[in-house]
């Protein structure tokens, strides 16, 4: 792994003198990117819009490419993946689903075409909001599962499989 | 009398109407055909990341979009004005006016599935309803045989301009729910049901 280090969690995690910004950021130990996005809009979303926070700003920490994949545990870093690969959602989030955004149940009923999340089942044995969301924000790790533990093997850490779509139609009612 | 005929005929319309309530199975429902080998619905037309959005308002669109140059609906007792379609006509059109193959989607340019039959309204839509021209106040008021979109009912709960219009303008899903989600049962995708003309004359004062 880059850096110097045969470690697997420690570009991201320490358990000392760990970076505190990012609210509920687990003891993080990457630097945590200062770009400001472009947020996904559209007049048929009844969410709210506003810059990543929470999880979804630790995954763009890397996924955003302004920050180099080994600036961490306080070290300025020098690898950046490929122009253009296809891992990097850049600071233009408009062709993206929207995230950090709140997904409650007001939401499901102005949007009426959302499932609403305190009742309707995720399918990993709870409700949408207490499996998928944070803080009853959808969040990158709503769908991705970040450290493989949960995620459908072949997919890209998927928290539930999109065969059929299924994913998707998880949360939209389609 | 005229407001007591008006509402029986919108519940009328509502009891006859049955929805079909999800994509899955509908004719938009792809994941059965040889030319979707994703074994998923929605990648079609949508994904999470990198989507296409050149055209406004297209929702995390993942379908090639097409570039012809249409021959729009013209009539001489239109008064509105009717330019090239956009928006959400303009996603239906990219497989719908059968310049883009069907199996165009994710980036993949060489597809070989074209649609065929009654669904390829082609690239001269001079024989199709107008789509893609703003439906006002002010075009009822010019016409006189349609209805004000901001104050006549929709039947569906709203009013015509909150029910069926996207950003004050007729798209292609004013009258067909391309998901399904409420479209009514063994019609086209229809939002409302057509039985004596009514999806006509919910906008139509005829």
């Amino acid at each position: 792994m880059h850096g110097g280090t045969d470690e697997i969690c420690i570009p991201c995690h320490t358990p000392h003198n760990a970076d505190a910004s990012v609210v509920d950021a687990p003891l993080w130990n990457h630097e945590v990117t200062t770009a400001n996005f472009t947020p996904y809009t559209s007049t048929t979303m009844d969410a709210a819009t506003g810059q990543p926070d929470g999880v979804s700003k630790l995954c763009l920490s890397c996924h955003d490419g302004t920050v180099a994949l080994d600036s961490w545990g306080g070290q300025t870093g020098t690898v950046f993946w490929s122009s253009g690969h296809r891992d990097v959602m850049g600071t233009d989030l408009t062709d993206d689903h929207p995230i950090s955004i709140t997904y409650n149940s007001a939401l499901a009923t102005s949007d009426g075409e959302l499932a609403d999340p305190s009742t309707t089942n995720s399918g990993l044995g709870n409700t949408i909001d207490t499996d998928l969301l944070f803080g009853q924000k959808l969040q990158c790790a709503s769908c991705h599962d970040v450290h493989n533990t949960q995620s459908v093997p072949g997919t890209k850490l998927l928290l539930i499989s999109n065969v059929n779509s299924g994913l998707c139609l998880t949360c939209h009612l389609k | 009398m005229k407001k007591l005929a008006s509402l029986l005929v919108v519940v009328a319309v509502l009891s006859a109407t049955a929805f079909a309530g999800t994509i899955v199975g509908s004719a938009h429902d792809f994941s059965n055909k040889n030319w979707n080998n994703t074994g998923e619905i929605c990648v079609v037309c949508h994904a999470p990341h990198n989507t296409n959005t050149s055209v406004t308002d297209a929702p995390l669109w993942n379908h090639e979009v097409t570039t012809t140059n249409f021959t729009v609906y013209s009539s001489g007792t239109f008064d509105g004005t009717i330019g090239q379609p956009d928006g959400a006509s303009k996603l239906c059109l990219s497989c719908h006016d059968g310049t883009v193959a069907l199996d165009n989607f994710g980036g993949t340019t060489n597809g070989s599935q074209f649609i065929g039959g009654g669904k390829n309204l082609g690239t001269d839509l001079s024989n199709d309803h107008p789509v893609s021209f703003t439906y006002d106040a002010a075009l009822a008021s010019a016409d006189g045989e349609i209805y004000n979109p901001t104050t006549q009912n929709s039947g569906l709960g709203g009013t015509i301009d909150q029910d069926l219009l996207i950003s004050g303008k007729m798209q292609c899903s004013s009258c067909h729910d391309v998901h399904n989600t409420q479209a009514v049962n063994g019609t086209k995708l229809l939002v409302i049901n057509n039985s004596g003309s009514a999806l006509c004359l919910t906008c139509h004062s005829k």
